[in-house]
């Protein structure tokens, strides 16, 4: 039963000053001297910790940052000093900030979301003994996207009631008082939502999650046309991170934005003219192709970690050369990504794709067969085709199948996942999310199971190679050959799992499911 | 959580005003600090304006299953907060004779609250008895304020022994206090404590009627007297053994 800060702010600064002569006449006070701190708050791109519920704030030190993760109320939950901001949770010293930090934000990098200037003076609230029993914090703060101080807007100003441990009759008292004055009001979120406020930052603002609100009775054209031009946000919003490699989500999301537009267009083919189209899917495919190669890379180096684990520390330590061997390719392959998303041709595609989009969405003549049909009906229709191939390739699959034949069903789901994910507006929540649970699960197994299959390949193909160029030791190879045996067991492993998960997917129950849906 | 006792034998020689301004000058530097007044006499609870009153008293809190946090009352500065004394205390070591373990007792019951602090000060009652063995086996450093006196030097001589015969790790950190530099004896006996082999801190506290003052004010030294001698002395004292506990 610990009590939390309770913060007031008003609509004019006079209010506030008025609101402290009160306390200051109501109650035992002092004047405690004033403080100020120059802070900055951190958060994902795609805002992990905001959706959390959290907030992470540094605070500059003489010897480097305080950094603090605050939960809605203000509540710290874990703090640590630091002489640089970390970039990942990884930079953290190991311990359960890194551990819980880790649990929400993955591998995605820390970015500075807004600078915070405070200043403030705190009021003493005394008992009988002259002992501060609660404090009331006065606090004015500028925030900014920058840290120059013209790039920072005014917060409103604000009072912080900090109970103090032990007296919380006295913290009651004062939140009380201040609850019955009507120029004040109670206000929840923390700093961090009054500074975004101020510099005109919506938080959550970005979302890797396909969202694309749909009436079923709007064209089928249409209905395409507004989740293309989603998808085709989302590859913008990630194209400066991509290009300045912040971390590997953004080349990530960009990649599977482009790759549901794919699937969009091969999906929903009727809706389409194919000679309009036809240049765009070679663009997609030139998009898909050259951030391929980044992307393996990328993975490969965040499952170092988990390849050194499967590995005795002698022969773990022996992956050394292969991890740099990696990151020298990485480096060569972001580069040839930051080339292609600077070049003409993605800026000609990118101006070109929107037009043709616009034009989609308000021409009713396309030439298309389904373009002029209701949307619900071609996603129904779409839908149904596409649980039916998973249901065939998943019917027959055993322990004996051999990888090509999952990796086919892979892709089976994953159309299926697209069409589900295109769609799931038209359809009850209700009726939609127990079957994209359970495609997750299935898609988490095939997923697994190719990345496993892949890499010992890859592997296989790189030893080779780094022999060719002179890379790394025998000792690497002979690491390498021991985590191909790892991963293998693992595969045969997973298959045995994997071949229960796809009888639950197309059993009766999401038989019934689907009937049900598409009804 | 660095865990650290003020202790002597004797009374009087500055116990409190060591817990009181070290824990101050920790909690100014940003370090979350608990001070937990072992002393029924409750000198650090009244210094800190505090009702010397624990609910259930030391049994509750030496035996209890409940969180010694519930019992924590903050202070008038942000980051310092006492665990109060309470008279019962003075029963203390019939309270620790009757559990189990009575020795690790105190080290089991601040375990949890390393999570939440930087520095905790066990400000202890004058004596040596199970308490102080229960604190010996809890605490990183004792620090021991020592008057310059020949019998005072002997004992924290004694003490050393003690400690390192029963094996304990905890390190022994004495220091002069209540140095009067017109008194023969106390020039002599700081400047010949090098040829002892248990080493005394640099820093040395003058007897200064500031310190007493502490106890009228109610207030840590730097909070009335930051630039009288006492305090810029304990504030050396706190650096060197932060600098120690580094080691």
């Amino acid at each position: 039963m610990t009590v939390s800060e309770v913060t007031f702010v008003a609509d004019s600064p006079g209010l506030v000053r008025q609101a402290v002569t009160g306390l200051e006449s109501s109650f035992r006070t002092r004047r405690d001297g004033r403080s100020g701190a120059r802070r900055t708050y951190y958060d994902t791109f795609d805002w992990r910790l905001h959706r959390h519920g959290g907030a992470l704030a540094a605070d500059a030190r003489d010897d480097g940052w305080e950094l603090r993760w605050m939960g809605p109320d203000g509540d710290v939950r874990h703090r640590t000093r630091t002489e640089t901001v970390p970039g990942f949770a990884w930079d953290l010293d190991a311990g359960e900030f890194r551990r819980d930090l880790s649990g929400v934000i993955d591998v995605r990098r820390l970015l500075p979301v807004t600078h915070v200037d405070v200043r403030g003076e705190t009021l003493a609230i005394l008992d009988r003994r002259e002992k501060t029993v609660a404090r009331v914090h006065v606090e004015r703060g500028t925030s900014g996207p920058g840290d120059e101080p013209s790039a920072k807007r005014p917060m409103v100003e604000r009072l912080r009631v900090t109970p103090v441990l032990g007296y919380d009759g006295a913290h009651a008292a004062i939140v009380r008082h201040l609850d019955g004055l009507s120029d004040l009001r109670r206000h929840t979120g923390g700093e961090l939502l009054l500074a975004l406020a101020a510099a005109g930052i919506e938080p959550g603002a970005y979302s890797s999650k396909l969202d694309v609100p749909l009436d079923p009775r709007m064209r089928a054209a249409a209905a395409a046309a507004r989740i293309l031009k989603t998808l085709l946000r989302t590859m913008r919003a990630n194209e400066d991170g991509t290009r300045r490699d912040l971390d590997s989500e953004f080349l990530h999301d960009f990649r599977v934005a482009v790759r549901r537009t794919r699937s969009c267009l091969g999906q929903v083919k009727g809706v389409f003219d194919p000679k309009a189209t036809d240049r765009f899917r070679r663009e997609l495919a030139w998009l898909g192709g050259v951030t391929g190669p980044t992307r393996d890379l990328d993975v490969y180096l965040l499952n170092m970690r988990e390849y050194r684990r499967e590995l005795s520390p002698a022969l773990a330590s022996d992956l050394d050369a292969l991890e740099s061997y990696l990151r020298e390719r990485q480096k060569t392959e972001q580069r040839r990504v930051a080339r292609a998303l600077a070049a003409q041709r993605y800026a000609e595609f990118v101006r070109d794709w929107s037009g043709y989009l616009d034009r989609l969405a308000s021409d009713d003549s396309s030439g298309a067969p389904d373009a002029g049909r209701g949307v619900r009906d071609v996603a129904v229709e779409r839908i149904r085709r596409a649980f039916r191939r998973v249901r065939k390739r998943g019917g027959d699959l055993d322990a004996d199948t051999p990888p090509e034949v999952v990796h086919r069903l892979r892709i089976d789901c994953k159309k299926l996942r697209y069409l589900l994910e295109f769609f799931r507006s038209l359809f009850a929540a209700r009726r939609v999310a127990p079957l994209v649970r359970s495609l997750k699960g299935l898609q988490d197994h095939l997923g697994e199971f190719n990345d496993l299959d892949v890499q010992q390949r890859e592997l296989r193909a790189m030893a080779a190679e780094m022999h060719e160029r002179g890379v790394g030791s025998s000792d690497t190879v002979l690491a390498m050959g021991c985590l191909i045996g790892r991963l293998e067991q693992r595969q045969v492993d997973l298959m045995r799992r994997l071949v229960a998960s796809v009888r639950s997917f197309v059993g009766k129950q999401n038989r019934a499911g689907f009937r049900e849906l598409l009804r | 959580m660095k865990v650290l006792a003020t202790y002597n034998i004797k009374g009087g020689v500055g116990k409190t005003a060591t817990a009181v301004n070290l824990a101050h000058l920790a909690a100014t530097g940003g370090a979350r600090t608990l001070v937990w007044d072992l002393d029924p006499q409750g000198a650090a609870t009244y210094c800190f304006r505090i009702k010397p009153k624990v609910k259930g008293g030391g049994k509750r809190l030496m035996r209890g299953k409940g969180r010694l946090a519930r019992r924590i009352r903050g202070t008038d500065f942000e980051g310092l907060d006492l665990l109060p004394a309470d008279f019962s205390y003075r029963h203390l070591d019939l309270v620790l004779d009757a559990t189990k373990r009575a020795t690790s007792r105190i080290a089991r019951r601040v375990r949890p609250l390393a999570e939440d602090y930087d520095y905790l000060f066990l400000d202890c009652a004058p004596s040596i008895s199970l308490v102080s063995e229960a604190v010996f086996a809890a605490a990183d450093a004792l620090l021991v304020p020592t008057v310059p006196t020949t019998l005072a030097v002997r004992m924290v001589k004694r003490l050393a022994k003690h400690l390192s015969r029963k094996g304990t790790e905890v390190a022994v950190l004495p220091f002069f206090c209540m140095v009067d530099r017109r008194k023969a004896l106390h020039r002599r006996i700081c400047a010949s404590t090098d040829e002892t082999p248990l080493a005394f801190l640099e820093a040395r506290i003058p007897y200064a009627s500031v310190v007493e003052q502490m106890s009228v004010r109610r207030a840590p030294l730097a909070t009335f007297a930051a630039t009288s001698p006492a305090a810029r002395a304990y504030s050396d004292l706190w650096t060197e053994i932060t600098s120690r506990l580094a080691e």
